[in-house]
């Protein structure tokens, strides 16, 4: 049960990390003839990544946490909340537009997912 | 980052490859970490255990090579965001972990079972359906 919480949590942290992280490299402007080590300078400008790379961080921790006592094959079906919430956040914090061929495309890949970890 | 070029559905080659090469180095930091870390049996679950748990940790190398991977790997994917949309990314970049199966298969001659043989198929008609995704176009901004 601790275990599920764990997980979860993680994934929460994790939605509102990438939440973070989309949403400065939107407010970036981006400019097509700059290399990609001036586009990293001018993001990690922005907090919203520093906050993203928190977040992300401490759900890694509760991640390694969750998994040093329970196997993966427990775990990774836990794994297709983490698309729900990241559909949520993405049609409500970044307005992206959830199409019918993501949700499928993502059903297959969860299952897929779940029957590759089976040992 | 182009949109131009060759492109699979609606996502550009170069974006599909970025995030196969996230995926790559992920799975690379996790097999790092995972031998890195000394797990209790028992389960951390108040704080104390929890702050015992790291200082345990935290001056294993092997951690900490994990940790640098995934430092590597953040800066690839701060790129891969930048250019199409968050629900279109995570999905599609845990897809790639069927990349790992395969290497085993191809590279150390593991044994793929058949469940797993149908979930790898599962995951590429899945690949197929994000890349039909109507809304996934790149943003042209970055070229």
């Amino acid at each position: 049960m601790l275990t599920i919480m764990y997980v979860l949590f993680s994934e929460i942290l994790n939605t509102l990390g990438q939440v973070l992280i989309k949403k400065s490299t939107l407010l970036l402007e981006q400019n097509k003839k700059d290399s990609y080590g001036t586009f990293l300078k001018k993001i990690m400008r922005f907090p919203g990544i520093w906050l993203g790379l928190f977040f992300l961080s401490l759900g890694l921790v509760f991640w390694i946490m969750a998994l040093s006592t329970t196997s993966l094959s427990v775990v990774f079906p836990l794994g297709s909340i983490y698309y729900i919430l990241i559909f949520l956040a993405s049609h409500f914090f970044l307005s992206e537009k959830i199409d019918r061929m993501r949700i499928i495309g993502t059903i297959f890949i969860s299952v897929g997912i779940v029957l590759v970890a089976l040992q | 980052m182009s949109g131009k070029g060759r492109t699979f559905g609606s996502l550009s080659l170069k974006i599909f490859l970025a995030i196969i090469l996230n995926d790559l180095i992920d799975s690379t930091g996790q097999v790092f970490m995972k031998k890195g870390l000394i797990t209790s049996a028992a389960f951390p679950f108040d704080l104390h255990e929890i702050i015992f748990f790291i200082s345990r940790n935290i001056s294993s190398p092997l951690l900490w090579i994990g940790i640098f991977f995934y430092a590597v790997n953040f800066f690839l994917w701060i790129g891969i965001l930048s250019q199409i949309d968050l629900s279109l990314a995570v999905p599609l970049g845990s897809a790639s972990y069927v990349i790992v199966p395969l290497f085993a298969m191809i590279f150390l001659r593991e044994q793929i079972n058949a469940s797993q043989w149908a979930g790898i198929f599962l995951i590429i008609i899945g690949i197929f359906f994000l890349s039909r995704s109507t809304s996934s176009l790149e943003k042209p901004a970055v070229s």
